[in-house]
């Protein structure tokens, strides 16, 4: 290749996970057809059977977006409410620093707690149904958005703090014109992560309940003890596919909502550097 | 504005840290209505501590602090503009939060920009502009308040030395024409030199007054007076004053010490003796008059005497 002539823009960011994936592609046929042999190959079918079985079978598909919706439902409302609480819980934690100290080891705690070992626990409480799942959801969910809004509303240039003392600006004031926009950044990354956590804890509630309508994790349970590889890794990537979806998703609201940040001027930057 | 009662009074101002440190000892000062005064000293002197005291941000753990200027301006380090407003949204930021009324607040917010020349970028975003411009944004937030007076906690140290002069020269058109009183901190003697009408020289931390300059230079003055003997004498005196001030002797001693320094090598260079604030050999009709006052006096406190041929 020509020194000076670098490829376009698109290209240079759809090709290497483009590279990736083809090895990744090439890898999994390696497995499925060299080194296992042809009566175990249900352990690792070759992915145009998978595409075949999962998604190509109208039954199949049918029973794996239910199962996808009812995933999504339980991780979008699970979202919503960590994403409120949690940024009510750094917003009073920001105000003074004794509620600080009283919320946050707490909050740390939940991240701690194994949280399987609850998930039982709350199908006692409130059954197997929606809220429970719900739940599970939400506390798996919840730290990353508070501790990072909590970074963010912290984080305020102290410059600006002294400006708006200057002009005896009320609490209030401070936290909606100062402190909450430029938390915007920080709470969007929590989001993000949080955005993870919840498809992920929305699974992993369904999975261990067993019980109720058959979520993603509900399936993911059953096709192995079924000998449903193909439908296994089908829900696998369907699961994996709507974390993608939701994670893209806050990114590309990230950007809109902080263009004036400093963190979208460096891609530019760090392109032009390069040779 | 016409009266000439003091805008901030300090008084025996001292500070002192939580951790224990002293940041500024026993300082007083006093900038009169429509007077500007510079302060200069080491970096870490509690030159900016000094300024939060004038503005009422920290209270003294010593001392008075007395405010008469009812509107307050502050020019900070940076330009502290809120990023995600456009230039004249930052502008209006300091209307906005004293409760000025929305049309109120975006006529001053444009004539305000009109009079630092940002019109034009009104509506962009800080990150577009050049780091002088964010200064002259944030100049021109500060104006919106009609302030009686200003305090500037160097505010060019961040742009490059043609920037900075420049910013310089339109800080003392404002000045010329607003007539506020500014309480300017800097490491710049230049600068402190070109805007000031007197220079108070601060030690190392603790921060104590080490002496003071008096600029008699008439305003407005031009770009060009910076390369004037008067200027360079000046200059010369407060960094002779900057020198001087480092560690704090006896003062009896030091005194004499100075005085005698200066009688017999009336020649000496302003940097060469530490603890002598000494005028170079050329006096200018200018430095004739310029004086050099020594700091109030007080117990352990450094005290720098320079000898010119005006003082009595």
């Amino acid at each position: 290749m020509a020194r000076k002539v670098s490829p376009p823009a698109w290209l240079r960011t759809v090709l290497p996970p483009a590279v990736v994936a083809l090895a990744v592609l090439a890898a999994w046929y390696l497995g499925s057809y060299v080194l296992i042999d042809a009566d175990r190959r249900f352990l690792l079918p070759p992915p145009h059977e998978v595409v075949r079985v999962g998604f190509g079978d109208p039954v199949n598909l049918a029973e794996l977006l239910a199962g996808l919706q009812l995933t999504a439902e339980v991780a979008l409302i699970g979202l919503v409410i960590a994403a409120v609480v949690g940024l009510v819980l750094a917003v009073l934690m920001s105000q003074a620093d004794w509620l600080e100290r009283s919320i946050f080891p707490y909050a740390v705690l939940l991240q701690t707690v194994p949280i399987l070992a609850l998930v039982p626990l709350f199908g006692f409480w409130f059954g197997f149904g929606f809220p429970s799942r719900v739940l599970t959801c939400v506390l798996i969910a919840l730290f990353p958005i508070t501790a990072n809004a909590l970074f963010g509303l912290r984080s305020v240039d102290p410059g600006l703090h002294d400006l708006f003392t200057l002009h005896h600006a009320g609490r209030w004031t401070r936290l909606v014109k100062l402190q909450l926009p430029s938390a915007l950044p920080a709470i969007f990354t929590g989001l993000r992560i949080s955005a993870g956590a919840a498809v992920i804890g929305a699974i992993v509630g369904d999975f261990f309940f067993q019980q109720g309508p058959a979520g993603l994790g509900q399936l993911i349970y059953i096709y192995p003890r079924r000998l449903q590889s193909e439908m296994l890794f089908a829900a696998v990537i369907l699961a994996s596919a709507f974390g993608l979806l939701v994670f893209w998703f806050f990114g590309v609201v990230a950007r809109a909502a902080t263009a004036w940040h400093d963190s979208q001027q460096q891609q530019p930057a760090v392109q032009a550097g390069r040779r | 504005m016409t009266s000439n009662g003091p805008a901030v009074t300090l008084h025996e101002a001292g500070v002192r840290y939580g951790n224990g440190t002293l940041a500024l000892d026993g300082v007083s000062l006093q900038v009169a209505a429509g007077e500007f005064v510079a302060v200069v000293g080491p970096s870490g002197g509690g030159k900016s501590t000094l300024l939060r005291l004038a503005a009422g941000l920290l209270a003294p753990s010593g001392g008075t602090v007395e405010r008469t200027a009812d509107r307050l301006g502050f020019v900070f380090q940076d330009p502290t503009l809120l990023p995600w407003r456009s230039v004249r949204g930052n502008v209006e930021l300091a209307g906005e939060l004293r409760g000025v009324r929305r049309a109120e607040r975006r006529r001053l917010a444009e004539e305000s920009l009109a009079r630092v020349g940002l019109s034009e970028v009104a509506r962009q975003l800080p990150r577009t502009l050049s780091g002088g411009m964010r200064m002259r944004v944030s100049l021109a937030r500060t104006l919106t308040g009609r302030p009686e007076l200003m305090l500037f906690d160097e505010p060019f140290g961040s742009v490059d030395e043609i920037t900075r002069e420049r910013l310089g020269e339109q800080l003392q058109e404002l000045f010329v024409a607003d007539g506020f009183a500014g309480l300017l901190v800097t490491h710049s003697v230049a600068e402190a030199v070109f805007l000031a009408q007197r220079v108070v020289v601060l030690s190392d931390r603790p921060g104590r007054v080490v002496g003071e300059v008096a600029v008699p230079l008439p305003y407005p003055r031009e770009p060009q007076v910076r390369f004037s003997p008067a200027f360079t004498e000046l200059t010369a005196r407060v960094s002779a004053l900057l020198r001087g001030g480092n560690p704090p002797p006896e003062p009896a001693a030091t005194c004499a010490e100075a005085k005698t320094a200066a009688s017999a090598e009336p020649k000496n260079p302003p940097s060469a003796e530490p603890k002598t604030a000494e005028p170079t050999n050329a006096p200018s009709a200018e430095a004739k008059t310029a004086e050099v006052k020594t700091a109030d006096a007080k117990p352990g406190a450094a005290k720098s005497v320079a000898a010119g041929k005006e003082v009595p």
